[in-house]
């Protein structure tokens, strides 16, 4: 469910980014509300915790076992927004120190694993378990959560990769990316889910919480979360899916892309075209390099990026410079 | 008076005859159970901690670059890498990575060891598409050199083998930078070179807290585990190992808890008062800026082809 | 003599669950005070709200003349309070959570907003006074617990603290490192520190403290007076849960050993070699 590095197109990872900067600064500022700083060590624990669950092999009946995630049991107990930062933890600690891949495609994964699975495992557990709930409802509230949450993560893996064959493809229309379509990764990531990983995060998310429960160890401060009304978090959810949408519809981006991709993150040599307009003085005599080979052409490419480089540099050493003093 | 005189007489009852020897291993020899998988789990993760603050700490060519100049540099390639949509970028970035390898005393099998796996994976993913199901049609291949073509005429392959080795390639092009950055930075220069790089102190300290309680944890799930393998006698059913994961389980979530609150108090205790404050860095070196200006033109050129 | 800690029926509870139930006791500048008591007898809470970690649910605690409480304990004073109060955890794991222990010995400084290369000055002075500048490099979680509890140590001696709060210092020491531990606390003492310790640990308390208050079971206050006093209270310390009847005495040292066959002398013999 992870996605790696190389099957998302850079402008869907920076897109993602985008959309996770404003949820991260949210959480952060949601998170240290709680009194005493001592919700910062809790998210460090809260994530190491979920590095720590996916060790242990859950026993499913049949004989059979695999790992479950632990976010939505993260999100049951600490709360949606810490369970979101513990997530997000995880994920870049796996990409920036295992070496585990999906740097890249950080903001993705992020968006996938901890914002949709903490969200909508907490409060389809707070739904189902309005008033005392009995015993019955104790163990079906977080099972139902641990299963709706993680399919609708691998959902919106299925349509963030289904969705690359239609905005990331060079002039041929050879898919650049992921090349499967919607029909193609959504059974191929949903019925892994449905019938296998789903009902091992149900069982292990129900397992855990009734443990949980008997020890009394919830913490996340009611008072902290109840501020925000499931409504707003819900509209929330609506607008950062709303991109997807977009993108699984197609045309919209499909257009976009052909025309403006190849200007910012071009794929083909006539990016070049737009790179020159981008450094004017660097290639001043660009337009009768535009009736020149594609050798000159390139050349010319060649030396912008190198003056650009050189400009950036030269940028960071003075702001290094004027920072020290 | 003598401790065990309570003792009931079947607990002073020793026993004569040693375990019999030709039992060992008797009967079928049956899959590991849940317990012994967990364990691997931890056992070789475990590895891999402390693996990750021997291995690292080297001399070498990246080791040299300054943390935020390194993670900015390889960030940047990185990029270039999935960013390019030239077969002749992206093998040049290859080259780069593998070169940068060996400068930094990393090794190219080291390198392959980690890149592998993403790479195979990405190609058994791509074998549909290999036989031409996804890409039909005419052979239109803008990229990749034409030994591809001839490598492969005439049969439905050819319309999806240079896709499919251009996508494997820029998979193992970002995974091995990926891999790279992680064999030459401790976790100590990762932390520093994220805070300097702007990434907001919150994640940093947290990121770095996490790693740092993982020994914790994985102390404590590894004696669970432990404990559960050393009581296990012959099989427990499903219902008995699922017991046992949710006790385990929530006993982690628990101790993680009680060390949450007492780290807190511990912080505080020293004076924190919500916002971290550290060393600024030693200031960048002309290394580190040639270093830089380098990741940046591999970026802009990847932005162009 | 002035005093740094003045506590009056002090209580707190954990929930349902009462943890200190109306202590009172004062600590003077430069004593040393020994906090006996059982297992969960409520020695670490107190030590906690003696550190302004927690705060009473009943009673009063002054430092210095300023009351300690939510609403007191911000800014100027809490700046100040965190310099001069230094704690030691019991569990050195929980104290270090810094990339190496260089970094280790500075956050606290850093946190007081010491000038960058004051606090790297008084790091690598601090390194050089414990011996342990050869694990300066060294990420925390790879030490040993001795070398851990010597860095947790250090990390609060950074700042210079006057009043050293310690909760079971000994606890899972080797011998040679409990030596170095007796060794530094006494040289401290001399250097007019007020130093708390929470332990049950008769003879470190016996060796190091001037006084000694005793937790018994219901959480309340045994006995408070000299520690050759206190020690040679049986009756009371029976009662409380520190000894029980198979402890004797080595000199002035009372001992408590377990039922188990396993016990013997040789764990003590360090420290009765340098007497």
């Amino acid at each position: 469910m992870h996605i790696p590095d190389g099957y998302l197109s850079p402008k869907t990872c920076g897109l993602f980014f985008a959309a996770m900067l404003p949820v991260w600064y949210a959480a952060s500022r949601w998170t240290m509300r709680s009194p005493g700083f001592k919700g910062f060590p809790l998210l460090a624990l809260g994530a190491a915790f979920s590095f720590i669950i996916m060790m242990f092999n859950v026993p499913i009946p049949g004989g059979s076992s695999g790992h479950m995630t632990g976010t939505v049991v993260l999100g049951i107990v600490l709360g949606p927004w810490a369970a979101l930062i513990a997530g997000s933890i995880t994920l870049a600690l796996q990409a920036l120190l295992f070496g585990d891949g999906g740097i890249l495609a950080f903001g993705a994964n992020s968006f996938n694993m901890a914002l949709i699975m903490s969200f909508s495992g907490f409060y389809i557990y707070k739904a189902l378990s309005f008033g005392t709930p009995g015993r019955v409802r104790g163990i079906v509230a977080p099972a139902v959560a641990g299963y709706v949450a993680i399919n609708l993560c691998a959902f919106a893996t299925a349509l963030e990769l289904g969705a690359q064959p239609i905005i990331a493809v060079d002039p041929q229309g050879v898919p650049l990316y992921a090349p499967y379509s919607l029909a193609i990764t959504v059974p191929a990531m949903m019925i892994p889910h449905l019938l296998f990983f789903g009902p091992i995060e149900a069982l292990g998310t129900a397992l855990v919480l009734s443990y949980v429960r008997k020890q009394e160890i919830t913490r996340h401060e009611n008072a902290a979360y109840g501020g925000i009304s499931t409504l707003m978090v819900g509209l929330l959810v609506l607008i950062l899916l709303t991109p997807i949408g977009l993108i699984a519809s197609g045309t919209p981006w499909g257009e976009w892309s052909v025309a403006e991709f190849s200007g910012l993150t071009g794929f083909v040599p006539a990016g070049m075209a737009r790179l020159g307009e981008m450094w004017p003085g660097l290639a001043p005599d660009y337009g009768q390099a535009g009736q020149a080979s594609v050798l000159v052409k390139a050349g010319y490419y060649v030396l912008s990026a190198i003056a650009g480089s050189a400009i950036i540099v030269f940028a960071i050493y003075l702001w290094g410079r004027l920072c020290r003093r | 008076m003598p401790p065990l005189n309570g003792a009931p007489s079947w607990f002073k009852e020793a026993r004569e005859t040693p375990c019999p020897v030709h039992a060992a291993g008797r009967g079928r020899h049956h899959a590991r159970g849940y317990v012994d998988r967990s364990l691997d789990n931890i056992t070789s993760f475990t590895k891999r901690l402390i693996a990750m603050d021997n291995g690292t700490g080297g001399r070498g060519a990246l080791q040299s670059i300054e943390p935020s100049a390194r993670l900015f540099g390889l960030l940047a390639i990185a990029l270039a890498a999935a960013i390019t949509a030239h077969s002749i970028v992206l093998g040049l970035i290859i080259l780069a990575t593998a070169m940068l390898a060996l400068g930094s005393r990393v090794g190219l099998v080291e390198l392959v060891k980690r890149t592998a796996p993403s790479a195979v994976f990405a190609f058994i993913m791509m074998t549909p598409a290999f036989l031409g199901f996804i890409f039909p049609g005419e052979e239109t291949l803008p990229m990749g050199p034409s030994a591809y073509k001839t490598a492969l005429t005439s049969s439905q392959a050819a319309y999806g083998a240079p896709s499919v080795f251009f996508f494997v390639s820029r998979v193992v092009a970002v995974v091995s930078l990926a891999a790279l950055l992680s064999l030459t930075t401790t976790p100590g220069a990762l932390f520093n070179g994220l805070k300097r790089l702007k990434v907001p102190p919150l994640f940093v300290a947290t990121l770095f807290m996490t790693f740092r309680y993982l020994f914790i944890l994985l102390t404590i799930a590894e004696d669970a585990a432990l404990a559960g393998k050393s009581r296990t006698i012959g099989r427990a059913d499903t219902a008995s190992s699922r017991r046992w994961f949710a006790s385990r389980a929530a006993l982690i979530l628990k101790k993680a808890m009680n060390t949450a609150d007492e780290v807190g108090m511990a912080m505080a205790s020293r004076g924190f008062t919500g916002t971290f404050k550290t060393f600024t860095g030693p200031p960048l070196v002309g290394r580190d800026y040639l270093w830089i200006g380098f990741s940046l033109f591999v970026f802009f050129i990847s932005l162009g082809f | 003599m002035d005093l740094v800690y003045r506590l009056d029926k002090v209580s707190y509870s954990y929930g349902a669950s009462k943890a200190l139930d109306e202590v009172s006791f004062s600590v003077s500048r430069g004593g040393s005070l020994a906090i006996l008591g059982s297992n969960g007898s409520g020695k670490s809470t107190l030590l906690k709200i003696m550190n302004g970690l927690i705060f009473p649910s009943a009673g009063t605690i002054e430092f210095a003349g300023a009351t300690l409480d939510e609403s007191g304990l911000t800014g100027g004073l809490l700046r100040c309070f965190r310099e001069r109060v230094g704690f030691v955890f019991s569990e050195p794991d929980v104290q270090l959570f810094c990339p190496t222990v260089f970094d280790e010995l500075a956050f606290g400084p850093l946190q007081l907003e010491l000038s960058e290369k004051e606090v790297k000055e008084r790091v690598h002075e601090l390194l050089d006074m414990l011996g342990i500048s050869a694990l300066s490099e060294r990420p925390p979680y790879t030490l040993s617990t001795g070398e851990k509890k010597k860095v947790a140590i250090a990390s609060v001696l950074s700042t210079n603290p006057d009043v050293l709060l310690m909760d079971e210092p000994t606890n899972g020491l080797d011998p040679r490192t409990q030596v170095w531990l007796f060794e530094l606390l006494r040289e401290l003492k001399t250097l007019e520190k007020t130093c708390v310790m929470a332990t049950h640990d008769l003879s470190l308390a016996e060796d190091l403290a001037d006084r000694a208050i005793v937790l018994d079971e219901t959480h309340g206050k045994a006995a408070d007076g000299a520690i050759s006093d206190v020690l040679r209270d049986r009756d009371m310390l029976l009662k409380a849960n520190i000894i029980h009847e198979h402890s004797h005495r080595h000199g002035h040292v009372v001992h408590s050993h377990t039922h188990s066959p396993f016990a013997s002398h040789d764990e003590h013999l360090p420290f009765l070699k340098e007497r």
